[in-house]
């Protein structure tokens, strides 16, 4: 690292089988719904291990953001920016199953040191333990069973967002709900 | 090295055509006055390009292709510069509409001329140029028509994902939300 880059990383365990944090991470679609500071995420195009994907941020003068990332299955996922005014340049996350149903995720940071960016509001998009904070966030969407034991009760209502639509459980009655065309009711 | 993402609402083997079909550069590549084939081996062209940026240029460029999928290039001949190599990769756009076209160059002009000012050049001239290929391409009839190809991410399904869930127990409810649990007594 040079005196005007910067460089930080943190690691965590989470409880989650690999395969569903690497699924999160290469689903640029989704990063609107976790990544710091995201506010749209589009993915552009996908061939084998790379990926091209457009993020649109809280801070509108970063105009868009263009990054390309490489795939290590379920171990490691590398994004750079192409294009888009941000601090950083290059974010790595590795993944190395740990016990059973539990793995350790680090990511790494890699940017240009400015003292402006901070003030401007970029410290969350800079930091890795808060990236990690949100990437813990989203798995526990994924896995509510972690924070209640079912067995222990009967299921009363249970919404699940999937490719069907969203699939509303109701006292073991399965119900699909499709959006409304807008316009109509 | 400088990067750009294009995006091009046209095919991948329309995009490619006209990437690869290098005497007609001069009818889109913004500030090319000539460019001609001087040399041809396989999958390798030999151009003669005289463009005009920051100052007239001439190069002999080296185009050599693979598939519909790239197409790398770098100087072979010319005074005006020490080094000027790139490539152009071609991805079928995740909507299934287009292409997406990811540039790569890097140029050493030598001499005392800052790397900023030279990168700044060259993402100018991305841009244009990006402009210009999209224009050209929309213009431009579509010779084999590409196979209809779905969305790319629709590919494969995505894994359910929890939004609300709500169990009876015996001493009230618990309920998750989001992420987030809640214990409701009776």
């Amino acid at each position: 690292m040079g005196v005007l880059t910067f460089s930080t990383h943190a690691t965590r365990r989470f409880s989650a089988e690999p395969q569903l944090v690497y699924e999160i991470l290469i689903d640029y679609d989704g990063y609107a719904e976790w990544a710091p500071l995201v506010t749209k995420s589009k993915l552009l195009a996908k061939e084998g291990e790379l990926a091209i994907a457009e993020f649109e941020l809280v801070h509108k003068k970063a105009g868009k953001v263009t990054v390309e990332a490489i795939h290590g299955k379920n171990r490691l996922v590398l994004t750079r920016v192409i294009s888009g005014k941000v601090p950083v340049f290059q974010w790595e996350w590795t993944i190395a199953a740990a016990d059973k149903n539990e793995c350790d995720v680090t990511l790494s940071i890699e940017g240009n040191k400015d003292w402006n960016w901070l003030a401007g509001g970029y410290g969350d998009f800079m930091s890795p333990k808060f990236g990690l904070d949100r990437l813990q966030s989203e798995l526990a969407v994924f896995q509510p069973e972690l924070a209640i034991a079912d067995a222990q009760g009967e299921k009363i209502l249970e919404l699940s967002e999937t490719d069907e639509g969203l699939v509303c459980w109701l006292r073991g009655k399965k119900y699909i709900f499709n959006p409304a065309t807008e316009g109509k009711s | 090295m400088t990067k750009a993402v294009v995006n091009v609402p046209s095919p991948r083997p329309h995009v490619f055509a006209i990437l690869t079909d290098y005497p007609r550069y001069k009818e889109w590549v913004p500030g090319c006055e000539s460019s001609a084939i001087i040399g041809k081996s396989g999958e390798a062209t030999d151009a003669q390009i005289v463009i005009t940026g920051m100052k007239r240029m001439e190069l002999g460029l080296r185009f050599e292709s693979q598939g519909t999928q790239s197409i790398n290039f770098r100087m072979i001949s010319g005074k005006d510069l020490k080094a000027y190599t790139g490539s152009y990769r071609l991805m079928d756009s995740a909507d299934g509409k287009g292409t997406v076209l990811v540039a790569e160059l890097d140029v050493d002009v030598g001499g005392m001329v800052p790397k900023f000012m030279v990168d700044r050049f060259i993402g100018k001239s991305f841009d244009e140029t990006g402009k210009a290929l999209t224009a050209y391409a929309k213009k431009m009839p579509v010779q084999a028509e590409a196979p209809a190809r779905g969305p790319v991410a629709a590919a494969k399904p995505r894994r359910a994902k929890r939004v609300l869930q709500i169990v009876k127990t015996a001493g009230g409810y618990n309920v998750w939300l989001l992420g987030e649990a809640f214990a409701v007594k009776r």
